[in-house]
């Protein structure tokens, strides 16, 4: 080193000058400590991208060692981030898995409880508490909860969606509502025509950081892939499971669920429409290489819930079964995930994803948000999960699928049901993951029902649930 | 055509049918248990033949062997329709409990519970033709009429039923059904 060249080590320093960098320094060093991930490597606040998909289930991809199905755009965000193999949603049904995405709250707080039950615009979701912390953002898609007309978001600057069928929407030329304004379908597939106008939103230039919330139809009911993708499963060897047969879309323990197709047609059909979800999520991937932003967003992909495809001898959802609750859960945000490619193990739920956002972004959670910041455990493999959650259903006219209400613990699930129409089942998830064995009434049953009551209603308790059914 | 006793014109044909759909239903949900696959299928597929026959198709065969066994209009009425609507009851009976009396009622136009009833209804206007093709071929009798207003009644009201119910792929009757049902209920 030079004596000669000023340098920080031998230039004086005034006392204002020491005190601005110690002050600097601390502040600094304290947001960083209470907001981890405020900054990106940009030195801004890093862009938000929620994919959500429909009725995708848990182990519809690759990386799930599926025994055909080939999703590698999915499998890279899970490859690149952590991934939530135990990850449920509270309630599986479209429209109150929806609107607990968005509050960060049960069925029961947000009010959304059936598909039929409207939104309440009194709703506080993250895309407000983004756009209130400077965001730009974005809502393109399936919005699908009722209310009279669209319904009026705060916080949204771009809002595109779509009410055909009820606001599940057609796969094929979709009429859409863009900005309010009606839009005739372009004749474009869905999944396709949807991730074009998100890409086209990405790419604006603009000065804040934004938040997209892509929400895709796929790959609900009507499974039609596109045309490119039609019957490449053909023939192939689905491996549904052994109590399965192709008439239970139809009779499915009764008739108001099903649909009119053999099983295996419809869930081959189901595969081909994941593949296309693939496909589209590639080509945001491909953008945001393209545009240098990925490693300053964080982007999340998740389902709204299950669905059966002869588990049980049931096609469907709703009911409290895995098949049904379990929702894949990958965030990928290389300015956190330090270890990508994890399997994290801790439950993680709907719920989550509010409250993750908002810890993620440096603001803070709202007390009325009752799912839990995921950030600790994507910041450290060992960081502790919940040990419990409730899972929830209200009756959907006219399906006779009662109410339910279910304890979910690490080991065990507690099922009860409205009005004792069916009777109550105790699974062990440990020894019997596929929850054949309902041990009500067995001598471990007995012995493990004390315990599994006492904690569904405890946490009937502290979520206010109490007297919902 | 010789009038035979109640239990060979009514019950027999009633019985016959009901006892299908009884053994059907039971034996799918009993197949469910099977492990084997081949074993597994033959069974699902032999009670779904069962309960095709038996609840979508029952009519027909019920229909026919009360029609030459010298029922009347109305005895053939209740035994083409006495299975499908057991059928629908059982159906509609699964609700009780989960939804208001009046959600309950209301039910009753659900094209699901009707869909038995309505595809019955026609299968009893069809195989009201063929037993009166048979009939006057055989009898050589020109006072057996084809058509006749209570055959020709539950063909057109099954024919129109149907089509309204599944028109656009059932999503007309569908959403035509829900939309009243949110008017009246929610």
């Amino acid at each position: 080193m030079s004596a000669d060249k000023p340098s920080i080590f031998n230039e004086p320093v005034t006392r204002r000058q020491a005190v601005k960098t110690i002050g600097t320094t601390v502040a600094a060093g304290l947001v960083g400590l209470n907001f981890p991930g405020i900054v990106s490597a940009r030195g801004r606040m890093p862009n938000v991208i929620f994919i959500l998909t429909d009725d995708h289930r848990w182990d519809a991809f690759g990386c799930m060692d599926h025994p055909f199905l080939k999703t590698p755009n999915l499998d890279r965000i899970a490859g690149e981030g952590v991934m939530f193999e135990n990850s449920f949603c509270t309630t599986s049904l479209c429209s109150p898995s929806r609107a607990s995405f968005l509050t960060g709250q049960y069925a029961h707080t947000h009010g959304v409880k059936t598909n039929h039950t409207p939104w309440n615009e009194k709703n506080v979701t993250f895309i407000e508490l983004l756009k209130q912390a400077g965001y730009d953002t974005a809502f393109i898609g399936k919005w699908h909860m009722p209310g009279e007309g669209l319904p009026r978001v705060r916080g949204l600057d771009h809002f595109i969606t779509f009410t055909a069928q009820g606001g599940q929407g057609v796969y094929y030329d979709c009429p859409l509502y863009i900005d309010g304004v009606h839009t005739e379908g372009r004749g474009k597939y869905i999944t396709e025509d949807l991730t074009d106008r998100a890409l086209q939103w990405i790419g604006r230039p603009r000065k804040n950081p934004f938040c997209l919330y892509l929400s895709h139809k796929a790959a609900h009911f009507g499974f039609a892939p596109p045309k490119h993708l039609d019957g490449m499963y053909k023939g192939i060897d689905l491996h549904l499971p052994p109590e399965a047969d192709d008439f239970i879309p139809i009779t499915n323990r009764h008739l108001f669920v099903g649909a009119p197709a053999p099983l295996s047609f419809l869930y081959r059909r189901y595969c081909e429409t994941v593949v296309s979800v693939d496909e589209q999520v590639g080509r945001v991937l491909q953008k945001l290489d393209e545009m240098g932003m990925a490693e300053d967003t964080i982007l999340i992909y998740a389902g709204d819930n299950g669905h059966f495809f002869g588990e049980h001898g049931l096609y469907d959802k709703r009911l409290a079964y895995e098949e049904s609750i379990r929702i894949p859960f990958f965030v990928r945000y290389p300015g956190l995930i330090f270890d990508p490619g994890r399997r994290a193990q801790q439950m993680a739920l709907n719920i989550d994803l509010a409250p993750t956002l908002l810890e993620l972004i440096g603001r803070k959670i709202p007390p009325g948000m009752q799912g839990r910041s995921l950030v600790p455990i994507l910041r450290s493999k060992g960081a502790p999960g919940r040990k419990s959650w409730l899972y929830e259903h209200y009756p959907v006219y006219p399906i006779p699928i009662p109410g339910i209400a279910a304890v979910r613990t690490d080991t065990h699930k507690y099922i009860t049901y409205q009005n004792n129409i069916r009777p109550p089942e105790l699974f062990d998830m440990v020894s019997d993951p596929k929850e054949k064995h309902n041990l009500i009434g067995t001598p471990r049953g007995k012995e493990l029902l004390p315990r599994l009551k006492s904690e569904l209603e405890k946490i009937k308790a502290t979520t206010g649930y109490i007297g919902e059914l | 055509m010789e009038r035979q006793s109640i239990g060979r014109r009514i019950v027999f044909p009633i019985a016959m049918i009901l006892a299908g759909m009884i053994i059907a239903l039971n034996l799918y949900d009993f197949a469910r248990t099977i492990e084997g696959g081949g074993l597994h299928s033959f069974v699902v597929n032999l009670s779904v033949i069962l309960m095709v026959l038996s609840i979508w198709m029952g009519a027909m065969i019920a229909n026919t062997i009360a029609y030459f066994r010298g029922a009347s209009f109305p005895e053939r009425l209740l035994v083409s329709m006495f299975t499908p609507v057991v059928f629908l009851l059982k159906q509609w009976l699964g609700i009780w409990g989960i939804f208001s009396v009046g959600e309950f009622f209301f039910l009753l136009l659900h094209h699901v519970i009707l869909s038995a009833v309505v595809i019955n209804l026609i299968g009893m206007g069809l195989s009201e033709l063929w037993c009166r093709i048979i009939h006057r071929v055989k009898s050589r009798d020109p006072a057996v009429k084809l058509f006749q207003v209570g055959n020709m009644a539950v063909l057109f009201l099954g024919c129109g039923m149907l089509t309204l119910m599944f028109w656009h792929f059932g999503h007309f009757y569908y959403y035509l059904f829900m939309d009243t049902y949110i008017k009246l209920f929610l």
